[in-house]
C-alpha cells in the first residue's frame, strides 16, 4: 500500500468516524447512548483529579511569572490581559490536547486496535482501500462513495462512544483548567476582594471580541479532531507521536497567524 | 448496577459541563456589553490611531464605556463610536470633555473629564471633538534638538575646536608653571622681562632694607631705645620725646609756682577788699559827718540869715532885673 493510499484511507475512515459522531441521528439507538456515557463515565472521571491538580499547578507558575514580571516593568496594568491571552487562549488547550491525548486517546486506540484482532481498525472496516487497484472494480474508493458493509459499520458504531468521550474530555479539561486559570490569576492580580471584579471583566471584554473567538473555536476544534480521530483512524499516527504534535504545533501556528496578523 | 452508577455520574458530568459552557459564554458576553443598554457618544479626531474597537473610555480611572466602532466621516476625520451604559451616562455632562492620550508605552487611552457635573447630562448620541496628547509625538523633534546638541558637543570636543587649543594652552601654561621660572616666569612671558622684574624686586629688597635701617634711626631718635648705629660724638643719647617729657616736668613746676604766686595775690586781694570794707564803712560815717556838718551849716546860716534880717546887718536881697 502506497503513503499516498494509506493517507488517503485514513482521511476517509476520519471523515466517516467524524461525519457519525457528529450526527444527532446517531445516538438515537440507546446502546449507542449508553455506551457513550458508560464511556465518559469510564474515563473522565478518574483523570479528573489528577489533571485539576496539574492544571492548577501550571497556572499557578506561569501567572505568578507573569504577574511578577508585569509589576516588576511597572505594567501591571497589562498582566490580566498577557495572563488570559497566553494562559487561557494559547497555552490551556494545547496542553489539554496532549493531557487527553496520552490518557484518553493513544489507550483507547491501542485497545480498539487491540480489539479488531491486532489490525488496525482502518483495514478491519475499510477493506476496499487496502489495495485499491488490485481489488476489482467493483470496489472503486472515493469521497463520493464510501461502500461500509456490515463490519465496518459496527466497528464505526463501537469506536463512536470512543471519540464522543474523548471529545468531550476535552471540553470539559479545557472549561474547568480555563475556570481555575481565571481564577488564579484573579486572586494573584486582585488579592480576595470583590473590587477588582469590573475591572477583571472589562479586560476580559476587550480581549475575547468576536474574530478571537471565532479563531479560539476553530482551533479547540481543530485541536479535538486531531487528537480524538487521528490515532482512531491511521495506525501511523498511533504509532508516531512526532506526526500528531507536529499537526497541533501547525494549528497552533496557522492560529496564531490567524489572530495576530 | 455499576454502569448504571457510572452512567449517572456521567450524565451529571455532561449537565455540569453544559452549564459550565452556558455561563462562560453569558459571561463573555456580560463582559462585552451584551445585557446592556448604552447610549452612543461619537468622538471626531483627526487621527484615530491607537484606537481599537473594544478600547475603554475612562472617567477617573473607571471604565465608562468602550469604543464600538470607528469609521472615516465624509470630512476625512475619524468617528469613533464610544457606546457608554446607561448606568455610567450620569458622569458624562455636556461640558464634558474628552481625550486620547498616547503614551510611549501602552497603548492609547480615550479619556472623558466632567469639570461641572451639575450640567445637564449628556444626550444620546452626542458628537464631539476629541482632544489630542501624543508623548510620542515629541520624539522626532526632541531627537533633532539631541542631534544638534550632540553635533556642537562633538564640534567642541574636537582636535581642532577652540576648546582644545584652549585646553593645549592651559597644558602649556601648567607645564611652566611647574617649570623653574614657575609662576613669575608665566607671568612675566619672555626671559628679559622676568630679569628685569628680578631686578626690581632686588631693588626693593634693598630699598625696604634702607627703609628698615631709617626707621630704627627714627625710631631711635624719637624714642631714644634700641641700638644705634651711629653714636652722636657729645654723648647726647637722649631721643626728643624725653627732652620733652623734661620739658613737661619743668613747665609743670613753673605752674605749680604760678599757682602759689596767685595764692598769695588772693591772700593779698583779700587784705584789699577788707580796706575797701573798712572804707565804705569809714565813708558812711562820713556821711554821717557831713549830714552833721549840713545840719551845722544850715543852723550857721539860719542863724546869719535871721543876724542880716536885723538891722544893722539888714540888707535888701530883693534881686532887680534889669
Amino acid at each position: 500500500m502506497s503513503m499516498i493510499a494509506r493517507i488517503y484511507a485514513s482521511l476517509i475512515f476520519m471523515a466517516a468516524l467524524a461525519a457519525l459522531t457528529f450526527n444527532p441521528l446517531t445516538y438515537r439507538e440507546r446502546s449507542v447512548r449508553q455506551s457513550a456515557l458508560q464511556e465518559i463515565g469510564a474515563r473522565c472521571l478518574p483523570i479528573l483529579p489528577g489533571f485539576l491538580l496539574v492544571s492548577s499547578f501550571i497556572s499557578l507558575v506561569i501567572v505568578q511569572i507573569v504577574t511578577e514580571t508585569a509589576l516588576s516593568y511597572g505594567l501591571s496594568q497589562f498582566a490580566v490581559e498577557v495572563l488570559v491571552r497566553s494562559l487561557i487562549l494559547e497555552l490551556i488547550p494545547l496542553y489539554v490536547s496532549l493531557f487527553v491525548l496520552i490518557r484518553i486517546a493513544l489507550p483507547m486506540a491501542y485497545a480498539s486496535s487491540a480489539s479488531t484482532g491486532g489490525a488496525a481498525p482502518l483495514q478491519a472496516a475499510l477493506p476496499f482501500v487496502q489495495e485499491p487497484l488490485s481489488q476489482g472494480s467493483h470496489h472503486q474508493a472515493g469521497p463520493l462513495r464510501i461502500p461500509l458493509d456490515m463490519d465496518s459499520e459496527q466497528l464505526l458504531g463501537r469506536l463512536v462512544p470512543h471519540a464522543v468521550s474523548c471529545l468531550f474530555a476535552i471540553v470539559l479539561l479545557t472549561l474547568l483548567a480555563s475556570l481555575i486559570a481565571l481564577t488564579i490569576s484573579y486572586l494573584t492580580v486582585f488579592g480576595f476582594s470583590p473590587w477588582g471584579l469590573p475591572e477583571f471583566t472589562a479586560s476580559i471584554g476587550r480581549i475575547f471580541d468576536p474574530a478571537l473567538a471565532i479563531v479560539f473555536m476553530g482551533k479547540a476544534f481543530f485541536f479535538g479532531l486531531t487528537i480524538v480521530f487521528l490515532p482512531l483512524s491511521s495506525p501511523v499516527a498511533r504509532q508516531d507521536l512526532a506526526l500528531l504534535f507536529g499537526i497541533l504545533l501547525l494549528i497552533e501556528a496557522v492560529s496564531l497567524v490567524a489572530l495576530y496578523y | 448496577m455499576q454502569t448504571q452508577q457510572l452512567q449517572k455520574q456521567a450524565l451529571a458530568l455532561i449537565v455540569a459541563t453544559l452549564l459550565l459552557f452556558v455561563s462562560a459564554v453569558v459571561y463573555v458576553l456580560y463582559a462585552r456589553g451584551a445585557f446592556e443598554k448604552t447610549q452612543s457618544l461619537v468622538l471626531i479626531s483627526d487621527d484615530s490611531e491607537g484606537v481599537s474597537v473594544g478600547m475603554a473610555l475612562t472617567f477617573a480611572g473607571f471604565n465608562l464605556g468602550r469604543v464600538q466602532k470607528i469609521e472615516l466621516s465624509a470630512e476625512g476625520n475619524a468617528r469613533i463610536l464610544v457606546g457608554v451604559p446607561l448606568s455610567n451616562a450620569q458622569w458624562l455632562r455636556t461640558s464634558s470633555i474628552f481625550t486620547l492620550e498616547k503614551s510611549l508605552v501602552g497603548g492609547a487611552r480615550l479619556r472623558a473629564f466632567s469639570g461641572i457635573l451639575e450640567d445637564p447630562p449628556l444626550e444620546d448620541g452626542a458628537i464631539r471633538t476629541v482632544l489630542r496628547g501624543d508623548a510620542s509625538a515629541d520624539v522626532p523633534r526632541i531627537a533633532g534638538a539631541a542631534r544638534a546638541l550632540l553635533e556642537n558637543l562633538a564640534a567642541q570636543t574636537d582636535r581642532q575646536s577652540a576648546l582644545a587649543a584652549t585646553l593645549q594652552n592651559l597644558q602649556a601654561a601648567t607645564d611652566r608653571l611647574a617649570g623653574p621660572s614657575g609662576a613669575l616666569g608665566l607671568l612675566a612671558g619672555n626671559a628679559r622681562t622676568l630679569a628685569q622684574v628680578n631686578r626690581a624686586l632686588e631693588q626693593t629688597s634693598q630699598l625696604l632694607a634702607s627703609s628698615n635701617q631709617l626707621m630704627t634711626n627714627a625710631n631711635q631718635q624719637v624714642f631714644g631705645q634700641g641700638q644705634t648705629l651711629a653714636k652722636p660724638a657729645d654723648g647726647r643719647a637722649q631721643g626728643t620725646v624725653q627732652q620733652i617729657n623734661l620739658a613737661l616736668a619743668e613747665a609743670q613746676k613753673l605752674l605749680q609756682e604760678a599757682r602759689n604766686s596767685l595764692n598769695q595775690m588772693n591772700l593779698v586781694l583779700a587784705e584789699a577788699q577788707a580796706v575797701a570794707q573798712n572804707t565804705r564803712r569809714a565813708t558812711e560815717d562820713l556821711a554821717l559827718l557831713r549830714q552833721d556838718v549840713e545840719s551845722n551849716l544850715k543852723t550857721v546860716e539860719e542863724m546869719m540869715q535871721s543876724l542880716q534880717q536885723r538891722w544893722p546887718f539888714s540888707r535888701d536881697s530883693q534881686l532887680q532885673l534889669p
